[in-house]
C-alpha cells in the first residue's frame, strides 16, 4: 500500500463524533475504550504499557500483550483502533505500520486494513473493503462497513457512523488540538 | 548379516566405482543398521587405507539388503530409518547411538512396512525383567541387554549416580583399591548409617582432578552381590569420561551429598539414652531447642523414626476437573449434535436437566483418563530415569485407547510399544472397550502413527483438522505442569498428536492453561490472562482468541440462554468448543448450572459440557458439583483411584516397589 493521500483536514466535530461513536459501538467492551485512548496519547507506547498493567473490562486480548516481548505478529481486529488516532494526525502508512506494530507485532497483515480505515474515516466516500475472515482486521473492517460483528467490528462501526456524547469527546478534542 | 555376508554385497558395489578399489579390512564395522566398509586405492606398498572408524569413501550395507554411500563419514541418503526399542529411554548425558541390539526394527523413509531386526534383544519390560530404578541402573540395563557396551559408559552413563558407603570427600579421602558403591540405598550393606551420593561425571571430575590428595581407587564395584554387579576398571575409563566432560562441562557443577540412612544405629539409640538420663541444670538458658519425636521398630528389629502423619492433600479440585468433566460427558452424551427442538422433545421445556440413566461416558473422557494415565506414567518415568518425555507417554497412551476402539494392539500400539498386550493398569479396565461416538479425526490420525510411527507435529501435521478432540482430552496434562507455560506447550503439542489446525491444538493450549490456573485458585479470567501470554506466541491464533473474546463478552451480559450459547458456534470445532465451555463456566458462579448451560445447546454438547465440567470443576472442587451425579457417573472410582494414584506418585515418598511400574510403566 503506498502513501495516503490526505485530501482535507477532519473537522473537530468529525473527530469528536467518530470517538464518541467509537465508544458507543464498544459498549460493554469498555476496555477498548480505554485502548483508545492510550492510543491516543502523546507516546502511544508508554500509555499502552501502562493500560496493560491495569485490569481492563474486555479490552482487546492481544493488544493487552503490548509488553510480551514473546509474541509473535498478529492479525486481529484489535489493530483497527489505530486508525482513529492516525487519521485525526494524518499519519503516513509507515507510521501508521510502526503503530500497529506496538500491539500487533512487526509486519502484521493487519496494518493494511488500519491504513484503510484511516485513509477513509473522515471522508465521505463509502468504503468498500472485501470480505476476510472476521477474525482478522481486515474482516473486522468488513463486517463494521456493513453494520455488522460484535467487539472491535461495532465500535468501528460506531465510529464510521458517529455516536452519541461521551467523555471520551474530551480525549478526541486534546488530540485534534495537539495534531495542529 | 555377518561380516563375510556384508562384504560379498559390498564387493560388486565397490567394484562398480572403479577396477581399482579395493576394501579396506581395517575398516569394517558393525552398526546399528548393518556393516560400514571403507574402501580406496591401493598405495604403492599395496596397503588399502580408507580412514580407519570414518572412512572418507564407503558403503554401508544394510541389513535389510540395501546399499548406500559413505563420504568423508557420513551415510547418504539411508533409505531406512532405525526404529529403536521402546523401552530405550535416553538418559541425561547420553551421547551415542545405541547398539545394533537396540534396534527393534527398521522402517522406510517413504513409508511402508515395518521390518522387525532379528536381532533385537527386547527391553526389561518386554522380557519380563525388573525395571530399573536409577538412571544407573536402566544403563547398566542396557549393557546387560547389549544395548551399549560398558565402556561406552564414559559417553553416555556418567550422569548417572552412585552411592559410596561412609562420608566421603571430594578432596581428600583413601578409597580402597576397589571401591564398592551402589545404585540405591535398600542394596547397601546392613548396618550402613550414612553415604555420599555423587554423579559419576562429579566423582571422576574431583577424584581425579589434582586438587585431590589422597589414594584413589583402581576400580569401582557397582552393586556387588546383586543385580547389574558390574567392575568399572578406573585405570581405563576416565580418559573415555574425560572426553564426555569436556565437550559436556556437567562434571564441575556436582556435589558429594552426604545422607543418612533412615535406621537408628546402636551407637544413635545409645546417645539418645545418654541424653535422656543426663540431669537438668538449673540455669536461666539464652536459647532454647526443644525436640519432639517418636522411635519405632520394624519386624525385623530395626529402630527407625515415626513420621508424624502428614495432613491429607486435599485432592478436591482434581476430583472436580476429571470427575466434572466425566459429568458433562455423560449429560451430552445421548444428544450429541442432536438440534434443540429434538432435546426438549426428549428431555421436555428445559432441556437436559439431569444425568441419564444410564450414566455412560464417551471418548471424552476415556481419553482424557488415557492423558491422565500418560501423566502418572511420565512422572513415574522422570522420576526413575531423569527424563519424563511426556510426548512419547501421551502418543503411547492414544494408542492404547485406539486399541480400545476395536484396533487390534498389533495395529494399534506402533513402535512405542513391543508388548503382546498393552502394558498398565487403565487399560484392564474392560468398560473402556466400548465405541463411544469417537472421532473420525482422532482415530484416523492415530491409525496413521501406528502405521508410520512419524509423531504429528504443527510443523507435520497429522490433518488439518480443527475439530475439538484435541481440546476435549487434555485437561490433566495441567496436573502434570510446573507452570502455564508448560501447561499451554504441553497441551498443544499434546493436540497436534491429532489435529493439524492451529484451532484445533492451540484451543487446547487454551483450556489447559484455564485448568492451571484453577487448580492455582486463580479465577476464569485471570487464567484467560495467562493463556493469553502463551497463545500470543504461536502463528495463526486469532480464532481461539476471537472465539474467547466472544464467550467473555457474552458472560458479561448474564442471562444465560440457549440462544446465546449457540451464538458462540457448535462446539465441533477447538475455539468454539473451548468458547461455550468458558462462557458456560464465566456466566453463573454454581457449577451444576454451568454443566447444564454448556450442554444445552444443539452441537457437540458432549464436549463441550465435558471441557466445562474440566474448568468448574478445577474451580470450585467436587464438593460443589451435585452429589448424586458425583456418585453415579461411570468411571467415578476409575478417577478417584487415579487421582489418588497421582498424589501417592507426586508425594513425599513415591511407591518403588516393582508393582508400581507395571501399573503405571515408565513409557
Amino acid at each position: 500500500m503506498g502513501e495516503i493521500e490526505w485530501i482535507r483536514p477532519p473537522r473537530l466535530s468529525q473527530v469528536v463524533a467518530a470517538y464518541q461513536g467509537f465508544a458507543h459501538g464498544a459498549g460493554v467492551r469498555t476496555g477498548l475504550v480505554d485502548q483508545l485512548v492510550a492510543c491516543s496519547a502523546e507516546d502511544p507506547a508508554a500509555a499502552l504499557a501502562e493500560w496493560a498493567a491495569k485490569p481492563a473490562v474486555q479490552p482487546d486480548l492481544v493488544s493487552r500483550q503490548v509488553t510480551n516481548s514473546r509474541r509473535t505478529t498478529s492479525q486481529g481486529p484489535g489493530a483497527l483502533i489505530w486508525a482513529l488516532p492516525a487519521a485525526v494526525r494524518r499519519l503516513e502508512a509507515d507510521r501508521i505500520r510502526e503503530l500497529v506494530a506496538l500491539t500487533h507485532g512487526e509486519d502484521s497483515p493487519a496494518a493494511d486494513a488500519v491504513i484503510a480505515l484511516a485513509e477513509h474515516l473522515f471522508t465521505p466516500e463509502q468504503l468498500d473493503p472485501p470480505d476476510a475472515d472476521p477474525c482478522t482486521a481486515a474482516g473486522a473492517l468488513a463486517q463494521a462497513v456493513r453494520g455488522e460483528g460484535r467487539g472491535v467490528a461495532r465500535a468501528i462501526a460506531g465510529a464510521l457512523r458517529g455516536g452519541p456524547e461521551h467523555e471520551i469527546g474530551r480525549v478526541a478534542e486534546e488530540l485534534y488540538r495537539r495534531s495542529w | 548379516m555377518n561380516r563375510e555376508e556384508a562384504l560379498a554385497l559390498a564387493a560388486p558395489w565397490i567394484a562398480e566405482r572403479g577396477e581399482d578399489f579395493r576394501i579396506d579390512e581395517d575398516s569394517v564395522f558393525r552398526t546399528r543398521d548393518g556393516w560400514e566398509i571403507g574402501y580406496a586405492v591401493p598405495s604403492e606398498d599395496g596397503r588399502v587405507r580408507s580412514g580407519g572408524r570414518w572412512p572418507k569413501q564407503g558403503v554401508e550395507v544394510h541389513v535389510l539388503g540395501t546399499t548406500s554411500v559413505i563420504e568423508d563419514g557420513n551415510v547418504r541418503d539411508r533409505p531406512w530409518e532405525a526404529r529403536f526399542d521402546p523401552e530405550l529411554i535416553t538418559l541425561p548425558g547420553m551421547r551415542t547411538d545405541p547398539n545394533f541390539t537396540a534396534v527393534a526394527g527398521w522402517i522406510a523413509k517413504d513409508g511402508g512396512e515395518f521390518h522387525a531386526n532379528p536381532a533385537h534383544v527386547p527391553g526389561p519390560l518386554a522380557s519380563g525383567d525388573p525395571v530399573p530404578l536409577t538412571p544407573m541402573e536402566r544403563f547398566l540395563d542396557y549393557v546387560d541387554r547389549g544395548w551399549y557396551q560398558l565402556d561406552q559408559l564414559g559417553h553416555n552413563g556418567l550422569h548417572g549416580e552412585v552411592l559410596i558407603p561412609g562420608e566421603v570427600s571430594a578432596t581428600r579421602f583413601d578409597f580402597p583399591d576397589v571401591q564398592p558403591v551402589f545404585t540405591r540405598p535398600d542394596l547397601m550393606p546392613d548396618g550402613t548409617t550414612a553415604w555420599t551420593r555423587v554423579g559419576l561425571n562429579t566423582f571422576i571430575t574431583k577424584v581425579f582432578s589434582r586438587d585431590f590428595s589422597g589414594t584413589r581407587p583402581e576400580k569401582l564395584h557397582i552393586n556387588p552381590g546383586h543385580r547389574h554387579d558390574t567392575e568399572l576398571d578406573l585405570r581405563i575409563f576416565p580418559d573415555e569420561a574425560a572426553q564426555h566432560l569436556r565437550m559436556c562441562d556437567c562434571g564441575r557443577y556436582g556435589r558429594f551429598v552426604v545422607e543418612h540412612s533412615p535406621w537408628l544405629s546402636s551407637a544413635d539409640i545409645q546417645a539418645l539414652k545418654r541424653i535422656a538420663s543426663v540431669p537438668p541444670v538449673d540455669v536461666v538458658p539464652v536459647r532454647t531447642l526443644k525436640i519432639e519425636f517418636t522411635l519405632g521398630m520394624d519386624d525385623q528389629g530395626r529402630r527407625f523414626l515415626v513420621r508424624e502423619p502428614e495432613p491429607k492433600q486435599d485432592n478436591g479440585k482434581l476430583r472436580g476437573c476429571l470427575i466434572g468433566g466425566a459429568i458433562g460427558d455423560a449429560l451430552g452424551a445421548n444428544t450429541e449434535n442432536l438440534p434443540m427442538e429434538v432435546v426438549y422433545e426428549r428431555h421436555g421445556p428445559d432441556g437436559i436437566t439431569d444425568l441419564p440413566d444410564d450414566p455412560a461416558i464417551t471418548d471424552d473422557t476415556q481419553m482424557t483418563l488415557f492423558t491422565f494415565e500418560a501423566v502418572i506414567r511420565a512422572h513415574a518415568r522422570k522420576r526413575i530415569t531423569g527424563t519424563a518425555d511426556v510426548l512419547e507417554t501421551l502418543q503411547h497412551a492414544c494408542q492404547r485407547w485406539l486399541h480400545t476402539q476395536k484396533t487390534p494392539w498389533e495395529k494399534a500400539r506402533g513402535p512405542l510399544s513391543t508388548l503382546d498386550e498393552p502394558d498398565g493398569w487403565l487399560i484392564g479396565h474392560r468398560d473402556l472397550f466400548r465405541m463411544r461416538a469417537p472421532g473420525l479425526t482422532v482415530t484416523s490420525a492415530l491409525q496413521q502413527y501406528a502405521r508410520t510411527g512419524v509423531m504429528a507435529t504443527s510443523s507435520n501435521p497429522a490433518n488439518n483438522s480443527k475439530g475439538c478432540g484435541g481440546a476435549m482430552r487434555v485437561a490433566p496434562i495441567a496436573f502434570y505442569a510446573d507452570d502455564a507455560q508448560q501447561a499451554f506447550s504441553l497441551a498443544k503439542y499434546a493436540a497436534e498428536l491429532t489435529h493439524g489446525h492451529p484451532s484445533g491444538y492451540l484451543s487446547a493450549g487454551f483450556l489447559a492453561v484455564l485448568v492451571y490456573e484453577a487448580l492455582q485458585g486463580k479465577g476464569l479470567l485471570e487464567g484467560v490472562d495467562s493463556a493469553m501470554k502463551e497463545i500470543v506466541r504461536h502463528e495463526d491464533h486469532e480464532e481461539v482468541v476471537a472465539a474467547v473474546e466472544h464467550a467473555v463478552e457474552l458472560a458479561a451480559l448474564g442471562d444465560p440462554s440457549v440462544a446465546r450459547v449457540e451464538e458462540l458456534g457448535r462446539g465441533g470445532v477447538g475455539d468454539t468448543a473451548l468458547a461455550i465451555a468458558l462462557y458456560s463456566a464465566l456466566v453463573t458462579d454454581d457449577p451444576n448450572e454451568a454443566l447444564l448451560i454448556s450442554v444445552n445447546h444443539g452441537g457437540d454438547n458432549d464436549s463441550t459440557a465435558s471441557m466445562c465440567g474440566n474448568l468448574v470443576g478445577a474451580l470450585h472442587g467436587v464438593d460443589r458439583i451435585r452429589t448424586d451425579w458425583v456418585e453415579r457417573v461411570q468411571f467415578r472410582e476409575v478417577i478417584d483411584q487415579m487421582v489418588e494414584d497421582w498424589a501417592a506418585e507426586t508425594g513425599p515418598n513415591p511407591p518403588m516397589a516393582q508393582e508400581w511400574f507395571t501399573r503405571y510403566p515408565p513409557s
